[in-house]
Protein backbone atom coordinates (compact mmCIF):
# COMPACT_ATOMS: atom_id res chain seq x y z
CA UNK A 1 0.00 0.00 0.00
CA UNK A 2 1.07 3.51 -0.57
CA UNK A 3 1.69 5.52 2.54
CA UNK A 4 0.82 8.94 1.22
CA UNK A 5 -0.34 11.74 3.45
CA UNK A 6 -3.97 12.74 3.62
CA UNK A 7 -5.88 15.46 5.32
CA UNK A 8 -5.97 19.11 4.46
CA UNK A 9 -4.99 21.91 6.72
CA UNK A 10 -5.52 25.60 6.63
CA UNK A 11 -2.83 28.16 7.39
CA UNK A 12 -4.39 29.35 10.62
CA UNK A 13 -4.57 26.27 12.67
CA UNK A 14 -3.45 23.11 10.99
CA UNK A 15 -7.07 21.94 10.87
CA UNK A 16 -10.16 23.09 9.09
CA UNK A 17 -12.31 25.16 11.37
CA UNK A 18 -10.18 24.67 14.47
CA UNK A 19 -8.66 27.48 16.41
CA UNK A 20 -5.11 26.95 17.59
CA UNK A 21 -5.19 25.12 20.89
CA UNK A 22 -8.80 24.04 20.51
CA UNK A 23 -9.63 20.36 20.70
CA UNK A 24 -10.61 18.55 17.52
CA UNK A 25 -13.12 16.46 19.44
CA UNK A 26 -14.58 17.36 22.80
CA UNK A 27 -16.76 15.13 24.96
CA UNK A 28 -18.37 16.68 28.04
CA UNK A 29 -20.34 14.75 30.63
CA UNK A 30 -21.59 12.33 28.02
CA UNK A 31 -24.07 9.75 29.25
CA UNK A 32 -26.11 7.22 27.30
CA UNK A 33 -28.75 4.98 28.76
CA UNK A 34 -30.52 2.24 26.83
CA UNK A 35 -33.48 1.51 29.07
CA UNK A 36 -32.06 0.35 32.37
CA UNK A 37 -28.58 -0.12 30.97
CA UNK A 38 -26.10 2.74 31.23
CA UNK A 39 -23.67 2.25 28.35
CA UNK A 40 -21.71 5.47 28.89
CA UNK A 41 -21.69 7.53 32.07
CA UNK A 42 -20.51 11.10 32.56
CA UNK A 43 -17.65 10.73 30.11
CA UNK A 44 -15.37 13.70 29.52
CA UNK A 45 -12.27 13.81 27.34
CA UNK A 46 -10.68 15.71 24.47
CA UNK A 47 -8.84 14.79 21.32
CA UNK A 48 -6.13 17.20 20.26
CA UNK A 49 -4.87 17.88 16.75
CA UNK A 50 -1.45 16.51 15.87
CA UNK A 51 -1.89 13.39 17.96
CA UNK A 52 -3.11 9.84 17.61
CA UNK A 53 -5.44 9.27 20.54
CA UNK A 54 -6.19 5.66 21.41
CA UNK A 55 -9.64 5.00 22.82
CA UNK A 56 -9.20 1.91 24.93
CA UNK A 57 -11.49 -0.34 26.86
CA UNK A 58 -12.63 -3.93 27.00
CA UNK A 59 -15.52 -5.18 24.89
CA UNK A 60 -18.74 -3.58 26.08
CA UNK A 61 -16.98 -0.66 27.74
CA UNK A 62 -18.95 1.86 25.68
CA UNK A 63 -16.34 2.77 23.06
CA UNK A 64 -18.55 2.28 20.00
CA UNK A 65 -21.52 4.00 21.63
CA UNK A 66 -19.31 6.99 22.45
CA UNK A 67 -17.98 7.21 18.91
CA UNK A 68 -21.54 7.04 17.56
CA UNK A 69 -22.60 9.84 19.87
CA UNK A 70 -19.69 11.98 18.65
CA UNK A 71 -20.83 11.33 15.07
CA UNK A 72 -24.50 12.07 15.72
CA UNK A 73 -25.72 8.54 15.09
CA UNK A 74 -26.75 8.00 18.70
CA UNK A 75 -28.34 10.71 20.77
CA UNK A 76 -26.84 11.22 24.24
CA UNK A 77 -29.07 11.00 27.30
CA UNK A 78 -27.13 13.88 28.80
CA UNK A 79 -23.92 15.73 27.99
CA UNK A 80 -22.47 16.95 24.73
CA UNK A 81 -20.08 15.81 22.04
CA UNK A 82 -18.61 18.28 19.61
CA UNK A 83 -16.30 18.21 16.64
CA UNK A 84 -14.28 21.38 15.98
CA UNK A 85 -16.50 23.08 18.53
CA UNK A 86 -19.92 22.09 17.24
CA UNK A 87 -22.21 19.09 17.05
CA UNK A 88 -21.41 16.81 14.10
CA UNK A 89 -24.72 17.52 12.37
CA UNK A 90 -24.02 21.26 12.43
CA UNK A 91 -20.77 20.90 10.48
CA UNK A 92 -21.00 22.62 7.13
CA UNK A 93 -19.30 19.75 5.36
CA UNK A 94 -19.08 16.76 7.73
CA UNK A 95 -17.22 14.39 5.43
CA UNK A 96 -14.61 17.03 4.62
CA UNK A 97 -14.03 17.53 8.33
CA UNK A 98 -14.31 14.04 9.77
CA UNK A 99 -13.62 10.67 8.20
CA UNK A 100 -15.07 7.78 10.17
CA UNK A 101 -15.00 4.01 10.07
CA UNK A 102 -17.40 2.37 12.49
CA UNK A 103 -18.13 -0.99 10.91
CA UNK A 104 -16.32 -3.26 8.53
CA UNK A 105 -19.59 -4.18 6.83
CA UNK A 106 -21.16 -0.89 5.91
CA UNK A 107 -21.87 -1.27 2.21
CA UNK A 108 -24.25 -3.02 -0.11
CA UNK A 109 -22.48 -6.32 -0.89
CA UNK A 110 -23.94 -6.33 -4.40
CA UNK A 111 -22.33 -2.99 -5.27
CA UNK A 112 -18.72 -2.82 -6.47
CA UNK A 113 -16.16 -1.19 -4.22
CA UNK A 114 -15.71 1.62 -6.71
CA UNK A 115 -19.43 2.26 -6.99
CA UNK A 116 -19.79 2.20 -3.20
CA UNK A 117 -17.28 5.03 -3.03
CA UNK A 118 -18.93 6.86 -5.94
CA UNK A 119 -22.22 6.79 -4.04
CA UNK A 120 -20.52 8.33 -1.01
CA UNK A 121 -18.62 10.84 -3.15
CA UNK A 122 -21.86 12.06 -4.71
CA UNK A 123 -23.47 12.54 -1.30
CA UNK A 124 -20.46 14.51 -0.12
CA UNK A 125 -20.12 16.58 -3.29
CA UNK A 126 -16.72 15.10 -4.05
CA UNK A 127 -15.42 14.63 -7.56
CA UNK A 128 -15.34 11.04 -8.85
CA UNK A 129 -11.65 11.41 -9.56
CA UNK A 130 -11.04 11.28 -5.84
CA UNK A 131 -12.55 7.78 -5.76
CA UNK A 132 -9.71 6.35 -7.83
CA UNK A 133 -7.19 8.21 -5.69
CA UNK A 134 -8.43 6.68 -2.43
CA UNK A 135 -8.79 3.23 -4.00
CA UNK A 136 -5.15 3.51 -5.00
CA UNK A 137 -4.23 4.77 -1.55
CA UNK A 138 -5.65 1.67 0.17
CA UNK A 139 -4.41 -0.64 -2.58
CA UNK A 140 -7.85 -1.62 -3.85
CA UNK A 141 -7.58 -0.27 -7.41
CA UNK A 142 -7.36 -3.72 -8.94
CA UNK A 143 -10.39 -4.91 -6.96
CA UNK A 144 -12.44 -1.74 -7.43
CA UNK A 145 -14.80 -3.29 -9.96
CA UNK A 146 -15.46 -6.41 -7.91
CA UNK A 147 -18.54 -6.65 -5.76
CA UNK A 148 -17.69 -5.56 -2.24
CA UNK A 149 -19.45 -8.63 -0.85
CA UNK A 150 -16.66 -10.74 -2.36
CA UNK A 151 -13.96 -8.83 -0.50
CA UNK A 152 -11.94 -10.38 2.31
CA UNK A 153 -12.26 -8.89 5.79
CA UNK A 154 -9.05 -6.94 5.31
CA UNK A 155 -10.22 -5.58 1.96
CA UNK A 156 -13.52 -4.51 3.54
CA UNK A 157 -11.62 -2.70 6.23
CA UNK A 158 -9.55 -0.90 3.61
CA UNK A 159 -12.67 -0.04 1.60
CA UNK A 160 -14.20 1.49 4.72
CA UNK A 161 -11.00 3.46 5.30
CA UNK A 162 -11.07 4.64 1.69
CA UNK A 163 -14.59 5.94 2.30
CA UNK A 164 -13.39 7.82 5.36
CA UNK A 165 -10.60 9.45 3.38
CA UNK A 166 -12.76 10.57 0.46
CA UNK A 167 -13.32 14.07 1.79
CA UNK A 168 -9.66 14.61 2.74
CA UNK A 169 -10.76 15.18 6.33
CA UNK A 170 -8.66 16.67 9.10
CA UNK A 171 -10.05 14.30 11.74
CA UNK A 172 -10.24 10.53 11.61
CA UNK A 173 -12.46 8.55 13.97
CA UNK A 174 -11.91 4.82 13.62
CA UNK A 175 -13.52 1.96 15.51
CA UNK A 176 -11.25 -1.08 15.65
CA UNK A 177 -9.67 -0.35 12.25
CA UNK A 178 -6.98 -3.02 12.55
CA UNK A 179 -9.49 -5.88 12.74
CA UNK A 180 -9.01 -8.14 9.77
CA UNK A 181 -5.80 -6.54 8.60
CA UNK A 182 -2.73 -8.72 8.12
CA UNK A 183 0.59 -7.66 9.74
CA UNK A 184 1.59 -5.65 6.68
CA UNK A 185 -1.77 -3.93 6.66
CA UNK A 186 -1.53 -3.14 10.36
CA UNK A 187 1.90 -1.65 9.86
CA UNK A 188 0.66 0.41 6.94
CA UNK A 189 -2.25 1.65 9.04
CA UNK A 190 0.03 2.59 11.92
CA UNK A 191 2.41 4.49 9.66
CA UNK A 192 -0.46 6.16 7.87
CA UNK A 193 -2.22 7.36 11.03
CA UNK A 194 1.01 8.62 12.56
CA UNK A 195 1.85 10.59 9.40
CA UNK A 196 -1.73 11.87 9.26
CA UNK A 197 -1.48 13.15 12.82
CA UNK A 198 2.00 14.55 12.27
CA UNK A 199 0.48 16.78 9.59
CA UNK A 200 -1.53 18.58 12.27
CA UNK A 201 -4.58 16.36 11.97
CA UNK A 202 -6.37 14.47 14.72
CA UNK A 203 -6.97 10.75 15.07
CA UNK A 204 -9.26 9.02 17.56
CA UNK A 205 -8.93 5.29 17.21
CA UNK A 206 -10.63 2.71 19.39
CA UNK A 207 -9.09 -0.67 19.96
CA UNK A 208 -8.61 -3.43 22.43
CA UNK A 209 -5.33 -4.51 20.76
CA UNK A 210 -3.15 -2.91 23.38
CA UNK A 211 0.23 -3.90 21.93
CA UNK A 212 -0.67 -2.26 18.66
CA UNK A 213 -2.06 0.83 20.36
CA UNK A 214 1.08 1.21 22.42
CA UNK A 215 3.05 1.57 19.20
CA UNK A 216 0.48 3.65 17.37
CA UNK A 217 -0.98 6.16 19.81
CA UNK A 218 0.51 9.27 21.37
CA UNK A 219 -2.20 9.48 23.97
CA UNK A 220 -4.78 7.14 25.45
CA UNK A 221 -8.27 7.51 26.82
CA UNK A 222 -9.18 4.47 28.86
CA UNK A 223 -12.80 3.69 29.71
CA UNK A 224 -14.29 0.85 31.66
CA UNK A 225 -17.97 0.10 32.10
CA UNK A 226 -18.79 3.35 30.38
CA UNK A 227 -16.75 5.55 32.70
CA UNK A 228 -13.46 7.33 32.18
CA UNK A 229 -10.59 5.65 33.93
CA UNK A 230 -7.76 7.83 32.71
CA UNK A 231 -6.63 10.13 29.91
CA UNK A 232 -2.90 10.54 29.63
CA UNK A 233 -0.04 10.48 27.18
CA UNK A 234 1.29 7.05 26.27
CA UNK A 235 4.53 7.93 28.04
CA UNK A 236 2.66 8.68 31.25
CA UNK A 237 0.41 5.66 30.82
CA UNK A 238 3.38 3.30 30.58
CA UNK A 239 5.41 5.14 33.22
CA UNK A 240 7.95 6.14 30.59
CA UNK A 241 8.10 2.63 29.19
CA UNK A 242 8.73 0.85 32.47
CA UNK A 243 5.47 -1.11 32.18
CA UNK A 244 3.55 -2.21 29.12
CA UNK A 245 0.25 -0.63 28.17
CA UNK A 246 -1.37 -3.99 28.80
CA UNK A 247 -0.09 -4.04 32.37
CA UNK A 248 -1.18 -0.46 32.90
CA UNK A 249 -4.57 -1.19 31.36
CA UNK A 250 -5.19 -4.26 33.51
CA UNK A 251 -4.13 -2.36 36.60
CA UNK A 252 -6.53 0.47 35.74
CA UNK A 253 -9.51 -1.68 34.83
CA UNK A 254 -9.14 -4.57 37.22
CA UNK A 255 -6.99 -3.02 39.88
CA UNK A 256 -7.48 0.04 41.95
CA UNK A 257 -7.48 2.76 39.34
CA UNK A 258 -11.11 3.02 38.33
CA UNK A 259 -12.22 6.61 38.59
CA UNK B 1 -29.95 18.26 -1.23
CA UNK B 2 -28.96 17.87 -4.88
CA UNK B 3 -25.87 15.91 -3.86
CA UNK B 4 -27.95 13.52 -1.79
CA UNK B 5 -30.42 12.97 -4.64
CA UNK B 6 -27.56 12.20 -7.04
CA UNK B 7 -26.20 9.75 -4.48
CA UNK B 8 -29.59 8.05 -4.13
CA UNK B 9 -29.88 7.71 -7.91
CA UNK B 10 -26.46 6.09 -7.95
CA UNK B 11 -27.59 3.65 -5.29
CA UNK B 12 -30.50 2.61 -7.48
CA UNK B 13 -28.42 2.37 -10.63
CA UNK B 14 -25.41 0.52 -9.27
CA UNK B 15 -26.97 -2.69 -8.02
CA UNK B 16 -29.09 -5.14 -9.89
CA UNK B 17 -31.94 -4.98 -7.37
CA UNK B 18 -33.91 -2.15 -8.95
CA UNK B 19 -33.29 -3.43 -12.47
CA UNK B 20 -34.35 -6.94 -11.45
CA UNK B 21 -37.51 -5.55 -9.94
CA UNK B 22 -38.24 -3.64 -13.16
CA UNK B 23 -37.56 -6.75 -15.23
CA UNK B 24 -39.85 -8.78 -12.98
CA UNK B 25 -42.58 -6.17 -13.29
CA UNK B 26 -42.33 -6.08 -17.07
CA UNK B 27 -42.25 -9.86 -17.29
CA UNK B 28 -45.38 -10.22 -15.20
CA UNK B 29 -47.16 -7.43 -17.08
CA UNK B 30 -46.29 -9.05 -20.41
CA UNK B 31 -47.59 -12.40 -19.20
CA UNK B 32 -50.77 -10.84 -17.89
CA UNK B 33 -51.42 -8.81 -21.02
CA UNK B 34 -50.83 -11.78 -23.31
CA UNK B 35 -53.02 -14.03 -21.14
CA UNK B 36 -55.88 -11.53 -21.19
CA UNK B 37 -55.59 -11.00 -24.94
CA UNK B 38 -55.38 -14.75 -25.53
CA UNK B 39 -58.65 -15.27 -23.67
CA UNK B 40 -60.43 -12.32 -25.30
CA UNK B 41 -62.92 -12.73 -28.08
CA UNK B 42 -63.61 -10.20 -30.81
CA UNK B 43 -66.30 -8.47 -28.76
CA UNK B 44 -64.04 -8.01 -25.77
CA UNK B 45 -61.17 -6.79 -27.90
CA UNK B 46 -63.43 -4.24 -29.55
CA UNK B 47 -64.77 -2.86 -26.26
CA UNK B 48 -64.29 0.82 -25.42
CA UNK B 49 -60.95 1.73 -23.85
CA UNK B 50 -62.38 2.16 -20.38
CA UNK B 51 -63.63 -1.43 -20.44
CA UNK B 52 -60.48 -2.99 -21.86
CA UNK B 53 -59.33 -5.61 -19.33
CA UNK B 54 -55.87 -5.53 -20.86
CA UNK B 55 -55.38 -2.02 -19.49
CA UNK B 56 -56.34 -3.16 -16.02
CA UNK B 57 -53.27 -5.39 -15.75
CA UNK B 58 -50.85 -2.50 -15.31
CA UNK B 59 -53.21 -0.74 -12.90
CA UNK B 60 -53.46 -3.88 -10.78
CA UNK B 61 -49.83 -4.96 -10.60
CA UNK B 62 -47.30 -2.17 -11.08
CA UNK B 63 -47.84 -0.44 -7.75
CA UNK B 64 -47.01 -3.62 -5.83
CA UNK B 65 -43.52 -3.67 -7.34
CA UNK B 66 -43.04 0.06 -6.92
CA UNK B 67 -44.06 -0.28 -3.28
CA UNK B 68 -41.43 -3.02 -2.83
CA UNK B 69 -38.84 -0.72 -4.41
CA UNK B 70 -39.80 1.95 -1.89
CA UNK B 71 -39.75 -0.52 1.00
CA UNK B 72 -36.25 -1.60 0.02
CA UNK B 73 -34.84 1.92 -0.21
CA UNK B 74 -34.30 2.14 3.54
CA UNK B 75 -34.52 -1.50 4.60
CA UNK B 76 -31.61 -2.38 2.28
CA UNK B 77 -29.49 0.24 4.03
CA UNK B 78 -30.38 -0.97 7.51
CA UNK B 79 -29.85 -4.56 6.45
CA UNK B 80 -26.37 -4.12 5.02
CA UNK B 81 -25.16 -1.36 7.33
CA UNK B 82 -24.73 1.28 4.64
CA UNK B 83 -27.10 3.55 6.58
CA UNK B 84 -24.04 4.50 8.68
CA UNK B 85 -21.93 6.04 5.89
CA UNK B 86 -25.13 7.51 4.41
CA UNK B 87 -25.85 9.42 7.63
CA UNK B 88 -22.22 10.33 8.15
CA UNK B 89 -22.14 11.92 4.71
CA UNK B 90 -25.34 13.82 5.44
CA UNK B 91 -26.37 13.84 9.10
CA UNK B 92 -29.58 15.71 8.30
CA UNK B 93 -31.89 12.73 8.32
CA UNK B 94 -34.94 14.44 6.87
CA UNK B 95 -32.84 15.49 3.89
CA UNK B 96 -31.78 11.89 3.36
CA UNK B 97 -35.43 10.86 3.56
CA UNK B 98 -36.47 13.53 1.05
CA UNK B 99 -33.68 12.47 -1.32
CA UNK B 100 -34.75 8.85 -1.14
CA UNK B 101 -38.34 9.85 -1.81
CA UNK B 102 -37.22 11.84 -4.86
CA UNK B 103 -35.12 8.97 -6.22
CA UNK B 104 -37.78 6.30 -5.66
CA UNK B 105 -40.43 8.64 -7.06
CA UNK B 106 -38.35 9.07 -10.22
CA UNK B 107 -37.96 5.31 -10.42
CA UNK B 108 -41.75 4.99 -10.09
CA UNK B 109 -42.12 7.28 -13.10
CA UNK B 110 -39.68 5.07 -15.03
CA UNK B 111 -41.63 1.93 -14.03
CA UNK B 112 -44.89 3.59 -15.11
CA UNK B 113 -43.57 4.61 -18.53
CA UNK B 114 -42.01 1.17 -19.09
CA UNK B 115 -45.16 -0.70 -18.10
CA UNK B 116 -47.45 1.56 -20.12
CA UNK B 117 -45.18 1.31 -23.14
CA UNK B 118 -44.98 -2.48 -22.89
CA UNK B 119 -48.75 -2.81 -22.54
CA UNK B 120 -49.38 -0.72 -25.64
CA UNK B 121 -46.55 -2.44 -27.53
CA UNK B 122 -48.26 -5.80 -27.06
CA UNK B 123 -51.89 -4.73 -27.17
CA UNK B 124 -52.00 -2.54 -30.29
CA UNK B 125 -50.17 -4.96 -32.63
CA UNK B 126 -52.38 -7.76 -31.25
CA UNK B 127 -55.50 -5.81 -32.21
CA UNK B 128 -54.08 -5.18 -35.67
CA UNK B 129 -53.22 -8.83 -36.11
CA UNK B 130 -56.77 -9.82 -35.15
CA UNK B 131 -58.24 -7.23 -37.47
CA UNK B 132 -59.95 -5.38 -34.63
CA UNK B 133 -60.37 -1.66 -35.17
CA UNK B 134 -61.06 0.43 -32.06
CA UNK B 135 -60.94 4.12 -31.41
CA UNK B 136 -57.63 4.57 -29.56
CA UNK B 137 -58.14 8.18 -28.51
CA UNK B 138 -55.43 10.08 -26.68
CA UNK B 139 -57.66 11.40 -23.89
CA UNK B 140 -58.78 8.07 -22.40
CA UNK B 141 -55.25 6.70 -22.75
CA UNK B 142 -53.94 9.77 -20.93
CA UNK B 143 -56.47 9.19 -18.15
CA UNK B 144 -55.34 5.58 -17.89
CA UNK B 145 -51.68 6.63 -17.78
CA UNK B 146 -52.43 9.37 -15.26
CA UNK B 147 -54.15 6.92 -12.93
CA UNK B 148 -51.27 4.48 -13.29
CA UNK B 149 -48.70 7.19 -12.54
CA UNK B 150 -50.63 8.56 -9.55
CA UNK B 151 -51.03 5.12 -7.96
CA UNK B 152 -47.35 4.28 -8.52
CA UNK B 153 -46.08 7.57 -7.09
CA UNK B 154 -48.23 7.30 -3.98
CA UNK B 155 -47.23 3.69 -3.36
CA UNK B 156 -43.57 4.67 -3.83
CA UNK B 157 -44.05 7.14 -0.97
CA UNK B 158 -45.94 4.59 1.12
CA UNK B 159 -43.11 2.09 0.57
CA UNK B 160 -40.38 4.55 1.59
CA UNK B 161 -42.27 5.58 4.73
CA UNK B 162 -43.20 2.06 5.82
CA UNK B 163 -39.68 0.78 5.12
CA UNK B 164 -38.25 3.52 7.27
CA UNK B 165 -40.71 2.91 10.08
CA UNK B 166 -40.29 -0.88 10.13
CA UNK B 167 -36.58 -1.06 9.12
CA UNK B 168 -36.51 -4.89 9.08
CA UNK B 169 -36.63 -5.82 5.41
CA UNK B 170 -38.43 -9.14 5.57
CA UNK B 171 -40.96 -7.83 8.06
CA UNK B 172 -41.62 -4.73 5.95
CA UNK B 173 -42.08 -6.55 2.64
CA UNK B 174 -43.93 -9.60 3.93
CA UNK B 175 -46.04 -7.49 6.29
CA UNK B 176 -47.05 -5.09 3.52
CA UNK B 177 -47.92 -7.91 1.12
CA UNK B 178 -49.95 -9.64 3.81
CA UNK B 179 -51.85 -6.43 4.51
CA UNK B 180 -52.77 -5.80 0.88
CA UNK B 181 -53.58 -9.40 -0.02
CA UNK B 182 -54.92 -11.02 3.13
CA UNK B 183 -55.90 -8.38 5.66
CA UNK B 184 -57.67 -6.19 3.14
CA UNK B 185 -59.67 -9.13 1.79
CA UNK B 186 -60.66 -10.20 5.30
CA UNK B 187 -61.62 -6.65 6.16
CA UNK B 188 -63.58 -6.40 2.95
CA UNK B 189 -65.59 -9.45 3.97
CA UNK B 190 -66.06 -8.46 7.59
CA UNK B 191 -66.16 -4.67 7.55
CA UNK B 192 -66.41 -3.29 4.01
CA UNK B 193 -67.09 0.24 5.23
CA UNK B 194 -63.64 0.25 6.83
CA UNK B 195 -61.90 -1.81 4.14
CA UNK B 196 -62.46 0.84 1.51
CA UNK B 197 -60.09 3.13 3.37
CA UNK B 198 -57.20 0.65 3.14
CA UNK B 199 -54.35 1.13 0.63
CA UNK B 200 -55.15 -1.54 -1.96
CA UNK B 201 -58.80 -0.46 -1.96
CA UNK B 202 -57.60 3.08 -2.60
CA UNK B 203 -55.56 1.85 -5.56
CA UNK B 204 -58.56 0.01 -7.00
CA UNK B 205 -60.67 3.12 -6.64
CA UNK B 206 -58.10 5.35 -8.39
CA UNK B 207 -57.87 2.74 -11.13
CA UNK B 208 -61.62 3.00 -11.61
CA UNK B 209 -62.04 -0.59 -10.47
CA UNK B 210 -63.46 0.18 -7.07
CA UNK B 211 -67.06 -0.30 -8.11
CA UNK B 212 -69.64 1.66 -6.21
CA UNK B 213 -67.61 1.79 -3.00
CA UNK B 214 -65.43 4.74 -3.87
CA UNK B 215 -64.79 7.10 -6.76
CA UNK B 216 -61.26 7.67 -8.09
CA UNK B 217 -60.88 10.99 -6.29
CA UNK B 218 -61.82 9.31 -3.01
CA UNK B 219 -59.27 6.58 -3.68
CA UNK B 220 -56.63 9.20 -4.40
CA UNK B 221 -57.37 10.90 -1.08
CA UNK B 222 -57.11 7.57 0.71
CA UNK B 223 -53.71 6.90 -0.86
CA UNK B 224 -52.47 10.43 -0.15
CA UNK B 225 -53.48 9.96 3.50
CA UNK B 226 -51.64 6.63 3.71
CA UNK B 227 -48.57 8.08 1.98
CA UNK B 228 -48.50 11.11 4.28
CA UNK B 229 -49.09 8.95 7.34
CA UNK B 230 -46.29 6.54 6.44
CA UNK B 231 -43.97 9.42 5.59
CA UNK B 232 -44.67 11.36 8.79
CA UNK B 233 -44.28 8.29 11.01
CA UNK B 234 -41.09 7.31 9.17
CA UNK B 235 -39.65 10.81 9.45
CA UNK B 236 -40.52 11.03 13.14
CA UNK B 237 -38.86 7.70 13.92
CA UNK B 238 -35.88 8.54 11.70
CA UNK B 239 -35.17 11.67 13.73
CA UNK B 240 -35.46 9.95 17.09
CA UNK B 241 -33.88 6.59 16.55
CA UNK B 242 -30.34 5.71 17.47
CA UNK B 243 -28.29 4.09 14.72
CA UNK B 244 -26.57 1.33 16.67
Amino acid sequence: MQASMEGSNDERSGMRGVRVGSPAVSVRGLTKRFGDVTAVEDLTFEVQPGRVTGFLGPNGAGKSTTLRMILGLVGPSTGTASVVGMPYRDLESPARTVGAVLETQSFNPLRTGRNHLRVLAAAEGIDDGRVDAVLDLVDLSAAGNRKAGKYSLGMRQRLALAGALLGEPSILILDEPANGLDPLGIRWLRDFLQRFAAGGNAVLVSSHQLGEMEQMADEAVVIYRGRLVRQASMVEMTADGSISLEEAFLEMTHGKGIA
Amino acid sequence: MKQQIVSEFRKLRTTRSAWSLLAGTLGLIALGVVAVLWESNHTTLAAPLADQPVLHIALSLTWVFVMILGLRSFTDEFRNGSIVPTLLADPHRRRVLAAKLAAVGAAAVLFTFAVAGLTLAIWLPWLAAKGVAIDVAVAPLAVWFGRLLLIDLLFAAIGVGVGLAVRHQVAAIVGSLVVITVVENLMDAMAPSIARFLPAAGAWAVAGLGGAFMRPIGGALVLVAWAMGAFVVGAFLMERRDIV
